[in-house]
């Protein structure tokens, strides 16, 4: 066991090695690190953590990460509130938002169904999806999903849930990745890619 | 052909170090228990499947030493390959052939095949259904990897069928998405052990007749509930059931072989030495279907002592044939297959194991 020259310094090294991917090595780092910044600086730091966990909320509607009881993009007027998108949790979010070509709103799962690791369907924000679909305002609900047997199991069991609703049910097109050379594409995604060729006129970049 | 030219160890299990240059035929390595012929023969072993036949890979650094390292320098028809692999504590074992590091294992085992017959073989028999399925499996990945790749998805799917069954829902959406899923997996797996032991059956059957030269009929059935329903219909017949158990209960996770002599199984009825014909039959099969993709390395790991008659003059004669490639064996008595082997004009090259190791 390693001995720290103080209390207080070891609790904050303790509490760094809390972080996910932090060692007591790394936490002894930031440790260090902190105690060579100014008050004000460090002062600053731990604020905004404390704001974040006091003041972001789950958006009620969508359950993306927000500071109001409905989300920046669900009170978008904007958006088209005839579109929703089906990820498994806030990364994907931003990650869909970063490409700039998505325009309805969200649903965040906060997981995919894994009996393994304990997560069933009531483990998910699935029953909301649900009565989102039950109330008649939503025509195409988009699955973006991970392509791993785990997605494919979410996206199973939300089809035969949101089907009998009279949605109409997506997914997100696999195939070969954009700017990828055909010779390394792996063969499961090139077979898929042969089987669900597209038209060419609807491939050319709008 | 496929030989191993040239064996190097540094630090594995009882070796501090050994350097050895191999004939490309017949290699007999004697010395009494327990000075490491075994565990050289594992050191091949390595090189072929990345993996012991004996032990775990901690097991097998040598006690003191950080790290572990094989390295083996392949010829198979003029071009020359080198494998090294390399064991350390706590961390990932390493492989890489011709310096390149292989990100999946899986990818090198089948480039240079081998077959072992060993004591352990008996295991075979005696053991749990897994051990036998674990035999077709590593077999048939070996030659056809679409095979392994429904055997893993099978074996997921199978595992969260099963959490789901442990936690009593009902989420029949659930159920019914992981069956379409065994149910392809399943029904390809099962079509490929069919066709394989189509192959199989007649190769295991003429081995164990110039083995035993008796009139005792051996047979070797490939079991499974899949011959009787297909994988959809057990499925559904056994959900009931397996609410109840929290398992799968049907698939191909239950196949089974069966060996019988004169329709008597061997597991209860054989005796030692119809066991010992019966694995030795199989082995030499494993070893004729592999050939003719690629023939294999074969290893003889202490056997010689316990061949009768019958099954020595098979094996001799397998040996005059030119049925093998490179043959390894290891012998506790200093001359006893040197006479065999003489005996049959065969040249050999021995090795004393504490010769090898000063």
């Amino acid at each position: 066991m390693i001995t720290y020259p103080s209390k207080i310094f070891e609790d904050a090294v303790n509490e760094f090695a809390r972080l996910p991917g932090i060692g007591r090595k790394s936490a002894l780092r930031m440790v260090l690190f902190m105690l060579k910044q100014d008050v004000s600086t460090v002062q600053h730091f731990s604020e905004t953590i404390q704001r974040l966990r006091a003041e972001i909320k789950y958006c009620n509607h969508c359950h993306n990460i927000s500071e109001t009881e409905i989300c920046s993009i669900c009170a978008d007027n904007k958006r088209d509130k005839n579109l929703l998108c089906i990820v498994e949790n806030v990364r994907d979010v931003i990650a869909i938002e970063n490409t700039q070509q998505y325009r309805g709103l969200y649903h965040v799962l906060g997981g995919i169904i894994s009996p393994l690791d304990g997560i069933g369907p009531a483990q998910l924000n699935i029953q909301s999806l649900i009565d989102k679909a039950t109330s008649g305002q939503i025509k195409e609900v988009v699955m973006a999903l991970a392509t791993t047997m785990e997605g494919d199991t979410t996206v199973f069991y939300l089809y035969k849930k949101l089907h009998p609703l009279g949605v109409s049910i997506t997914t997100i097109a696999r195939g070969v990745s954009v700017g990828g050379e055909i010779e390394y594409a792996d063969e499961i995604t090139l077979g898929r890619s042969i089987l669900n060729r597209v038209a060419y006129e609807n491939s050319i970049t709008k | 052909m496929l030989y191993l030219a040239h064996l190097s160890l540094l630090h594995f299990k009882n070796y501090d170090h050994l350097q050895i240059n191999l004939h490309s035929g017949v290699n007999v390595f004697t010395g009494p228990n327990g000075l490491g012929k075994t565990n050289l023969m594992d050191a091949i072993h390595y090189l072929c499947m990345c993996k012991s036949f004996l032990s775990t890979d901690s097991a097998n650094i040598k006690r003191g030493a950080p790290a572990a390292m094989i390295q083996g320098n392949f010829l198979q028809d003029e071009t020359a390959f080198e494998v090294l692999c390399t064991l350390r504590k706590d961390q990932k074992k390493v492989v890489k052939l011709n310096s390149e590091e292989y990100t999946k294992l899986a990818d090198h085992v089948g480039r240079f095949p081998i077959v072992i017959i060993a004591p352990q073989d008996q295991m075979l028999i005696y053991e749990g259904s897994d051990v036998r399925r674990r035999f077709i499996d590593s077999l048939l990945s070996q030659t056809d990897r679409v095979y392994l790749e429904k055997l893993m998805l099978y074996n997921r799917i199978l595992q969260q069928r099963n959490a789901l069954l442990k936690t009593g829902q009902t989420a029949y959406e659930l159920y019914e998405f992981y069956d379409k899923q065994l149910v392809d997996a399943g029904q390809h797996i099962y079509d490929k052990r069919k066709s394989f032991f189509l192959m199989f059956k007649p190769l295991f059957l003429q081995h164990f007749l110039s083995i035993t030269q008796t009139v005792e009929s051996a047979d070797i059935q490939y079991q499974t509930q899949l011959d009787s329903n297909d994988m959809k219909t057990l499925l559904a017949q056994n959900f009931e059931r397996d609410l109840r158990s929290a398992f799968t209960n049907a698939g191909i996770h239950k196949d089974d072989i069966l060996f019988t002599i004169n329709e008597f199984p061997v597991k209860r009825f054989a005796s030692q030495g119809q066991q010992k014909s019966i694995t030795i039959a199989l082995k030499l099969a494993q070893f004729t279907y592999i050939s003719s993709h690629n023939k294999p390395l074969l290893i003889l790991d202490d056997i010689y002592d316990k061949l009768d008659e019958h099954r020595l003059t098979h094996l001799m004669q397998l040996m005059q044939n030119n049925s093998f490639g490179q043959v390894f064996i290891t012998d506790t008595h200093p001359n006893r297959v040197a006479n065999i082997f003489n005996k049959y004009n065969t040249p050999i090259q021995s090795f004393a194991i504490d010769k090898l190791k000063s």
